[in-house]
């Protein structure tokens, strides 16, 4: 049985509110259960005294029976708003690992541990719209992976935008798309579902402890790749002119003809660039880094030097926070949050992490 | 957690289930109170009706509908509906007309169709008519109000008059044009015989008999129109889509005539305020008919009430000096088109017109449209000191700084560089005023009352003229004109022929601004190039005279504000690409291959 439930209101006589009911769903009487069938292999090994050890395990799991909307299928004149259906089928695979090491030698006391994980998942089933060419399926593909025009450049002059196919208005200082099914003319039919999301494939991890005499060192390197953001600002036009450095210090002018940085906009003026949502890959950009989370040097004095000012132990130590970054990213942090989950685009209105260095001073009496 | 406390905690809950258990068996069956099962809304007289309301929600509505995608409007940042304008529209890019949502709707009224008849009995007649008859009326009524929005944008559609079952085929095909408007007439016709002459109480606002029967004048007059009686894309495969293949175009005009007719001799329906004494008189009418909540001239209405927290959002349209965003500035093309008082066409070409382009124009003129010191409303507190009397400032002024030796440059309060909000709002140099009640306040609520009309019986008595124009019958056109003229403070017309369908054309566009009627217009008289190429706006300055004195009137220029062009396929707009892989039976429009 549909369900109906209030979803507004609606005045009459003026002044006079009354509710609105709808249909909530069409109901779906064959609902059932997701099934998920989940399988790994693990090694965990101690080697040499201890000092080594390793943990490896890979898994593969299969979810069926997904739910969700099979809205790609139906056309808006059936006017339905349709309910989850069990018809996703999804692959997710991949493996972790964890290798460490520690050891002494003479004075110096150290340990090394180096972790990785590996994860993708792909569509084995989804919702296609019938007549959708392949490179737009997400069968296949990762989860929200999405689809997106293919910029090979900027139109660098008329010359330049004559000679290709483009989007009806283009002109020099534009976004060129490719011609992805070569019928000499640029439409939703050129736009190519990406290989990536939002989310790294790969996360990992390098951490290093020393420590010599006095004097300690912990250093902890972290990284991701494999995932791809982007980032706009909100507007540009006439009274609201809002780029990023990187997107205007080498744009496109006719006196600068870049081919390979477009123009200024105007919000809703462009074909690459309606409202802040770019549909190309422009302004997509792999997110892979390595960053240096976390470093610490220290030195605690000498029992036999702190005791005699009555002091139990004293360390000096200065420390840092995201000290180093190594990305392609420039005008974002590549761990920046999405703006909703899955979403590629990078919410703007948060702060990006901190770059911090402490000094200090630890006293125990 | 110990173990006393755990013990406690299950002893209590034991005691609350008997608790519940002795007082009621089925406690675990209970229907909740915002929830119903279908079988229950068919069959309560109350809930049913609540279903129909939210058809009626799903119009859509907004002050600005389709002002910015024709030549009446242009919005902030000097844009508009940029794809529109430029002709860049695609099956990519294709919203115009919102298929899906006006296709939901349809479906809901489908199904309330299939089911009203569970509706039991009962013979109290309201309004003279019984609640079942009168519901089935309003859901016939609204189908046919979507399926016209639909054929208005598209042409012929699928005609999808039962509701899809999840496991049904979907892919339908589009039906003619003159298949989709014997429809729409048709069902108008099986509208207008269910429903009551007039509401009263609270069901005003719902449809009637004059909804229906208006309706059917607005599908008659646009399916004898040009547009879809002339085949103007030789080569396309399926031209019944577009319009009329065979057949008597003059039956057609007959058939427009005589639908916008029966709304007149309803008599149910007359012109606000209908002889002003004075040209100000007639401004003052104009104005209140738009602002009024209740009018002689309703038809098909909507009620926005901020007491009750459904206010229409004003700050959309306010002047950004006054605290709103303005996002509806008349073009310059919009302004030229208002005639001068006296009735002759207004010309830039004339010194005396150009000098001071806002004086003596057409008295709607000053009811529809805030220009450079057109008085509006108090400003804030804070402002009274720069502005006490509450104009449009969009202009510049030159002054001259004698002790810098220089002009120094002060921008009004409602100009792009405003000391009030700057941000960038529409650069056409006017500001909506038609529909705004001059009382609202932004700075204590962005939201007020307002009733709109959907369908007022101005536009059925333009209807009624246009067809008779057409049928030759200028006579007959001139008078039924003429009231409209009259009511606006404007000499009668006395043209014939051709220039008085010109003289017809100018004045639907004047009159109706911003009433959702041109997008549509422009297309169906087919002068698509008329309406878009390069928009303009005004440049105010008030200039540094040669004595170093500032200008009390305003130099006003025209200024292009943004790109246009014209292209015959924006007579039709494009199906979506993904609507057109989904449904393999499809034909797109012309143009958009």
């Amino acid at each position: 049985m549909t369900t109906y439930g209030y979803n507004g209101t609606y005045l009459f006589n003026q002044s006079v509110i009354q509710q609105t009911l709808t249909a909530l769903r069409i109901p779906n009487a064959g609902v059932t259960w997701e099934v998920a069938n989940q399988s790994n292999i693990g090694f965990d090994a101690q080697l040499l005294d201890s000092k080594l050890s390793i943990t490896a395990d890979y898994f593969y799991n299969l979810r069926s029976n997904i739910l969700a909307y099979r809205n790609a299928s139906v056309p808006g004149s059936a006017g339905l708003t349709l309910p989850q259906e069990n018809i996703g089928k999804v692959v997710n695979k991949g493996f972790e690992f964890q290798v460490g090491y520690q050891n002494r030698a003479g004075d110096f006391n150290y340990a090394v541990s180096v972790n990785g994980a590996f994860s993708k998942n792909h569509i084995q089933f989804w919702d296609e719209t019938p007549g959708v060419p392949d490179y737009q399926k997400s069968t296949g593909n990762q989860m929200n992976a999405n689809l997106y025009y293919k910029s090979i450049g900027v139109f660098k002059d008329q010359a330049a935008v004559d000679a290709y196919p483009h989007w009806s208005g283009a002109r020099p200082g534009d976004i060129i798309f490719e011609d992805v099914n070569k019928d000499g003319q640029i439409n939703g039919l050129d736009m190519v579902r990406s290989k990536k999301t939002s989310i790294p494939t790969f996360t990992g991890g390098f951490t290093f402890n020393l420590q010599y005499k006095s004097f300690d060192l912990s250093v902890l390197f972290q990284g991701a790749a494999g995932a791809e953001r982007a980032y706009t600002t909100f507007s540009g036009g006439p009274g609201v002119g809002n780029f990023m450095y990187n997107m205007v210090k080498d744009r496109w002018t006719p006196e600068n003809p870049s081919s390979t940085n477009p123009r200024v906009w105007e919000r809703g003026g462009a074909y690459w660039m309606t409202d802040g949502m770019p549909n190309n890959t422009y302004f997509v950009r792999s997110s892979d880094y390595i960053r240096l989370k976390n470093f610490e040097l220290g030195y605690s004095l000498p029992s036999t030097l702190t005791n005699r000012i009555g002091i139990q132990s004293l360390r000096v130590f200065a420390s840092g926070l995201n000290l180093l970054t190594f990305t392609k990213v420039k005008d974002f942090d590549p761990e920046s949050p999405d703006t909703a989950p899955g979403s590629i685009w990078v919410n703007s209105q948060v702060y990006p992490l901190n770059k911090t260095i402490n000094v200090g001073l630890s006293v125990t009496f | 957690m110990n173990i006393k406390k755990i013990h406690l905690i299950s002893a209590s809950v034991v005691l609350a289930m008997t608790t519940l258990n002795s007082c009621k068996k089925d406690f675990l069956d209970t229907k909740p109170t915002t929830q119903f099962a279908e079988s229950d809304v068919w069959s309560d007289p109350n809930l049913i009706q609540l279903n129909l309301n939210s058809i009626y929600n799903q119009n859509p509505w907004n002050f600005y509908m389709t002002s910015i995608s024709v030549d009446e409007a242009r919005c902030y940042d000097g844009g508009a509906d940029f794809n529109m304008s430029n002709m860049l529209l695609s099956p990519d890019n294709a919203g115009w007309g919102d298929w899906n949502g006006k296709y939901r709707a349809i479906r809901d009224c489908n199904v309330f169709l299939e089911n009203i008849d569970k509706l039991p009995n009962d013979a109290t007649l309201t309004d003279g008519v019984t609640l079942k008859n009168r519901l089935k009326g309003e859901a016939i009524f609204l189908r046919a109000w979507y399926y016209q929005m639909l054929v208005s944008y598209f042409g012929g559609v699928p005609l999808v008059t039962t509701s899809y079952k999840l496991t049904d085929d979907f892919a339908a095909p589009r039906n003619s044009y003159e298949e989709c408007v014997k429809f729409i007439s048709d069902q108008c016709d099986e509208a207008a015989a269910l429903l009551p002459l007039q509401n009263s109480g609270d069901a005003k606002g719902r449809a009637t008999k004059g909804a229906a029967l208006a309706l059917k004048s607005r599908a008659l007059l646009y399916a004898a129109s040009e547009l879809h009686n002339t085949n103007k894309f030789a080569g396309f495969s399926n031209p019944e889509v577009l319009g009329y293949v065979g057949g008597d175009k003059m039956l057609r005009w007959q058939a427009a005539k005589d639908a916008a007719k029966a709304v007149i001799d309803l008599g149910v329906y007359s012109l606000y305020q209908p002889s002003p004494a004075t040209p100000e008189q007639a401004t003052q009418n104009y104005e209140d008919l738009f602002t009024s909540k209740e009018s002689t001239e309703d038809i098909f209405i909507r009620y926005f009430n901020v007491a009750a927290n459904l206010g229409a959002d004003f700050w959309t349209v306010f002047p950004n000096g006054f605290g709103g965003i303005e996002y509806n500035g008349a073009t310059s093309e919009t302004v030229d088109a208002y005639e001068m008082a006296d009735g002759t066409a207004f010309s830039r070409n004339n010194p005396a017109q150009n000098k001071e382009p806002y004086k003596n124009r057409d008295p709607r003129l000053y009811a529809t449209i805030l220009y450079e010191g057109a008085k509006f409303r108090p400003r804030a507190s804070n402002l009274l000191g720069t502005d006490p009397v509450g104009v449009l400032q969009v202009g510049t002024w030159e002054k001259w700084d004698a002790g810098a030796g220089k002009i120094t440059y002060v921008y009004g309060l409602d100009s792009r560089n405003s000391a009030v909000y700057g941000g960038g709002y529409n650069n056409t140099g006017t500001s909506m005023l038609k529909f705004i009640n001059r009382k609202t306040d932004m700075y204590v609520n962005h939201q007020d009352d307002l009733t709109w009309r959907f369908i007022g019986y101005t536009e059925v008595i333009l209807n009624y003229a246009e067809a008779c124009i057409e049928l030759g019958q200028d006579a007959e056109a001139r008078t039924y004109l003429n009231m409209i003229r009259k009511r606006a403070g404007m000499p009668n017309f006395t043209e014939s022929g051709a220039a008085l369908k010109l003289k017809y054309q100018n004045e639907r566009r004047v009159e109706m601004l911003f009433e959702n009627q041109r997008f549509f217009d422009v297309r169906r008289w087919m002068i698509g190039a008329d309406a878009y190429h390069p928009m303009h706006g005004v440049d105010v300055v008030y200039k540094l005279n040669p004595d170093k004195t500032t200008a009390t009137i305003p130099t006003v220029t025209p200024v292009q504000i943004t790109t246009g062009s014209w292209n015959d396929k924006a007579y039709f707009m494009p199906i979506a690409r993904s609507e057109m892989n989904k449904n393999a039976k499809l034909v797109q429009n012309p143009g958009y291959n």
